[in-house]
């Protein structure tokens, strides 16, 4: 039995690593992005970009994460002009590729 | 006469409690790009709405009315708030900001309408735990009889007592003191305030009460 449960916590742990890593395409570390407000207005231009499914943020670590739409780009330019455009700095890109 | 200023008085009122009942200002005079944004504020000295609309994210533009309590003066003015400096940092962002409003004065005891306006100079420091405000202006009203320039300053502290993630609300306890030394009133010459800062999403409500024990009572909501 302890056997199983630790098989099946293991699978879960793995699993939600997985997901965790594959639930965003671009994570964009910003900086000045301290209150929920700064993120909000972030959180509004991306989502109102068309080629993006879905944003989160994390304010702790200054991030946002996009989902793209399937089979959509966007490029860093792109992503720079919208951050400084929301009078914040762009720290660094990853992607998730 | 008296009918009109009730109107007006509770024109504002009726905003103040429709902005309240959404509950949710010295935060910053400027949104994000091509929104809007509805500031009360209510104090010792005044009541205001302030209506602006933010084209870019350095610049906002709007209505400023406001009622002044003890003279039952009323203002109407359209202001510009623009920002001169940000700095941006991993943990911290600093701003300063300029704002400006020209308007006329309906002035009760006179029943004359003046020129009446306002330059100030507002500079923040915010992490996720600490607030810093410093705040100073000067006003210029078109009275012949008295001083028609007054200058005055503030400054807000402000600590967050739990750091809230994003999009849960967010809780400020906060301390402002005003200095305005042309008031005629010794008691309105230094002013302080400790207060509670309310903030979730879009909305935003600040609560205090001053040394003088009158109540400071501000909402925002941008959209």
């Amino acid at each position: 039995m302890k056997t199983l449960i630790l098989i099946l916590s293991i699978f879960l742990t793995s699993f939600n690593f997985l997901s965790a890593e594959e639930s965003y395409d671009i994570k964009i570390h910003v900086k000045g992005m301290v209150c929920d407000f700064c993120a909000r207005s972030v959180e509004k231009t991306f989502s109102s970009t068309k080629v993006v499914e879905s944003v989160n943020v994390d304010l702790d670590l200054g991030v946002i994460e996009l989902k793209l739409k399937e089979g959509e780009t966007l490029s860093d330019e792109k992503i720079k002009k919208l951050i400084k455009a929301n009078g914040y700095a762009l720290e660094s890109i990853e992607r998730n590729e | 006469m008296i009918v009109r200023e009730i109107a007006y008085l509770k024109s504002l009122l009726y905003v103040t409690f429709f902005l309240a009942l959404f509950c949710l200002l010295e935060a910053r005079p400027i949104s994000y790009p091509n929104s809007w944004t509805f500031m009360q504020q209510h104090n010792w000295e005044k009541t205001t709405l302030h209506i602006h609309y933010s084209p870019n994210a350095k610049n906002s533009i709007g209505f400023l009315g406001a009622y002044y309590e003890d003279e039952k003066d009323r203002l109407n003015a359209l202001q510009w708030n623009h920002l001169l400096f940000r700095k941006n940092q991993k943990k911290s962002q600093a701003n300063l900001y300029s704002k400006i409003y020209l308007g006329r004065l309906e002035k009760e005891i006179s029943q004359t309408n003046i020129f009446h306006g306002a330059f100030n100079l507002s500079f923040d420091w915010e992490t996720r735990k600490h607030f810093l405000l410093y705040a100073a202006g000067i006003e210029h009203t078109d009275e012949p009889f008295t001083d028609s320039n007054t200058f005055h300053q503030k400054a807000r502290i402000g600590i967050a007592p739990y750091v809230a993630p994003y999009g849960k609300l967010h809780t400020w306890l906060m301390l402002q003191i005003e200095h305005h030394p042309d008031d005629t009133d010794s008691d309105n010459r230094i002013i302080i305030t400790p207060m509670i800062r309310f903030f979730k999403g879009d909305y935003l409500c600040e609560i205090g009460l001053n040394s003088n024990n009158q109540i400071l009572f501000n909402t925002i909501i941008r959209f």
